[in-house]
């Protein structure tokens, strides 16, 4: 589903990501691990195309990312949930609707919405804040709020730039368990984190990366051996 | 459903555009008393140029073209060649040699009794034309008719006439072409600032896919309101003016044949409605694509 073939990425002359082979396979579960400016977030930002390689072929939905003409970039940006360590959530709408947000972008009718809406809502257990403003959540509510708006279109890939980066111990286990929930339903979830004790919790397939390699691909259940 | 999905999309523009005008009060009264005073200027300017214009024909028609027939000619075959040439207005003056004599008499009366036997006032024809710039080339025609004795007019008068509105026309182009440059730069500007407030929500309408008209799309309705509110305003100035101070200014240069008629200004407001809708969105949308290019390097 997902291919990266000889990615490199440069920025002002300095190596981000350097011939990076890789494949994802669809409704799979894939940490990608390594220190600060390995090249876990740039990966993340070629996948919804927020950047483009400097060289090499990156397939996503069996399309060439490269070769997506611009102005088909939002439709492979609807089919691509993204959830980030600083939440994006607008603060003067309420949780409803900043999950209803991109529904409306969508044009989808109101009771299609509101019945997805319910759904995600339920799935994240926020029921009880869908009409609170983010500002009257904790950490782990407010990055539950951005899961639920970035799977409420359904997309068959969700993208995960330091989810918990920001929360305690316990939220981020309560956030990893939920975006878990989310493959089960076939969702392919890639998540970059640098909470390694997380990472040995969920012995989930992990990517490891330094200064713009892959150094070690270990397979589901295998990570604790590698490290 | 496609269709479905577009017009939930649209009212949702609609109403996003609505909010960005209501949550930035302060930009919105910016931009459009910015408009407004851009906009009422070039109204006046317009104005201007139309009421000068048609003092300036009123005077250009009151410019003849004056025709001394030789002895003997036939006055009615002789205006009738007149009318036949192109620009003039029919039906020109005829005046005969009796009724020239009397209306001189009319100054000198005893002129009428001096020349009562032998009448030496040649028929006369008064030929007005179409337009001013015509003059010159009507009255060298004319001069080539034969049974011409003279022909009198003022072709400088009639070419200066003519340079005054040329000139009036150039100066009224170029103020209205730099008013409306010097208006978009600050509503470019002005409104850069409402798209930066909106920084967060525009980042994520790209993350979660909004195509790339939904983007610009609340910004762009937001500037044709704006150029719409602020041409209704001017409109209304310059309506004010031609009813309240105008009348007034008239009876003070009544020696002016100042036009009355409220016509131009029906036009003038049209225009300045189009031209408010044309700057509302070119402002928003230079702004909106200027701010998505440095912001998120989005192509144009």
């Amino acid at each position: 589903m997902i291919k990266f073939v000889d990615i490199s990425k440069t920025y002002n002359g300095v190596k981000a990501l350097n011939n990076v082979n890789l494949e994802i396979p669809k409704g799979t579960f894939t940490f990608l691990v390594g220190p600060t400016g390995s090249g876990k977030s740039t990966l993340i930002k070629l996948l919804y195309r927020e950047e483009l390689a400097s060289d090499g072929q990156l397939l996503v939905f069996g399309k060439d990312i490269e070769k997506v003409a611009r102005k088909e970039v939002p439709f492979l940006r609807q089919q691509t949930g993204v959830v980030f360590q600083d939440f994006k959530l607008l603060e003067q709408k309420t949780v409803w609707e900043n999950v209803a947000f991109v529904l409306e972008i969508m044009g989808l009718p109101k009771a299609e919405q509101h019945k997805r809406i319910q759904g995600v809502l339920d799935l994240t257990h926020l029921n009880h804040a869908k009409d609170l403003y983010p500002r009257q959540l904790s950490g782990g509510e407010q990055q539950r709020v951005s899961i639920a708006r970035a799977i409420v279109n359904r997309p068959p890939l969700l993208l995960a730039d330091e989810p918990t980066g920001n929360l305690d111990p316990e939220a981020s286990w309560s956030v990893m368990k939920l975006l878990a929930k989310i493959c089960q339903t076939g969702t392919t979830v890639v998540v970059s984190t640098h909470n390694m004790s997380l990472v040995h919790r969920m012995k989930r397939r992990t990517v490891q990366l330094k200064a713009g390699e892959v150094v070690a691909d270990y397979p589901e259940g295998s990570f604790h051996s590698g490290r | 459903m496609a269709a479905n999905h577009l017009l939930g999309q649209l009212a949702y523009a609609f109403k996003q555009g609505n909010q960005n005008i209501v949550r930035s009060p302060f930009m919105s009264f910016v931009v459009v008393s910015t408009m407004t005073i851009a906009l009422t200027t070039l109204g006046f300017l317009l104005l201007v140029i139309s009421d000068l214009n048609t003092v300036s024909d009123q005077l250009a028609t009151q410019l003849k073209i004056v025709v001394f027939l030789e002895d003997q000619q036939d006055l009615d075959r002789m205006a009738s060649d007149i009318e036949n040439i192109g620009g003039v207005k029919v039906p020109v003056t005829k005046i005969t040699r009796a009724e020239a004599l009397d209306n001189m008499s009319e100054t000198m009366p005893e002129l009428k009794e001096l020349f009562k036997d032998d009448n030496p006032f040649p028929a006369t024809i008064e030929v007005e034309v179409d337009h001013i710039d015509r003059m010159e080339d009507v009255g060298e025609q004319i001069k080539d008719l034969p049974g011409t004795e003279e022909v009198q007019y003022n072709p400088e008068l009639a070419q200066q006439l003519e340079q005054v509105q040329g000139g009036i026309q150039l100066v009224g182009s170029i103020l209205a072409s730099i008013l409306i440059l010097a208006t978009l730069a600050i509503m470019i500007n002005t409104i850069q600032l409402a798209v930066h407030q909106r920084k967060q929500e525009i980042e994520i309408m790209r993350l979660v896919g909004a195509p790339h008209w939904f983007v610009r799309m609340p910004f762009l309705l937001e500037g044709v309101a704006f150029g719409a509110v602020a041409s209704g305003v001017s409109g209304l100035v310059l309506l004010f003016w031609r009813l309240v101070p105008y009348p007034q200014m008239q009876r003070w240069f009544s020696f002016l044949p100042l036009p009355t008629s409220l016509t131009p200004l029906l036009g003038i407001s049209v225009l300045l409605l189009a031209t408010g809708i044309v700057m509302g969105l070119a402002g928003s949308g230079l702004s909106v694509e200027r701010y998505l290019r440095l912001e998120f390097k989005d192509e144009a």
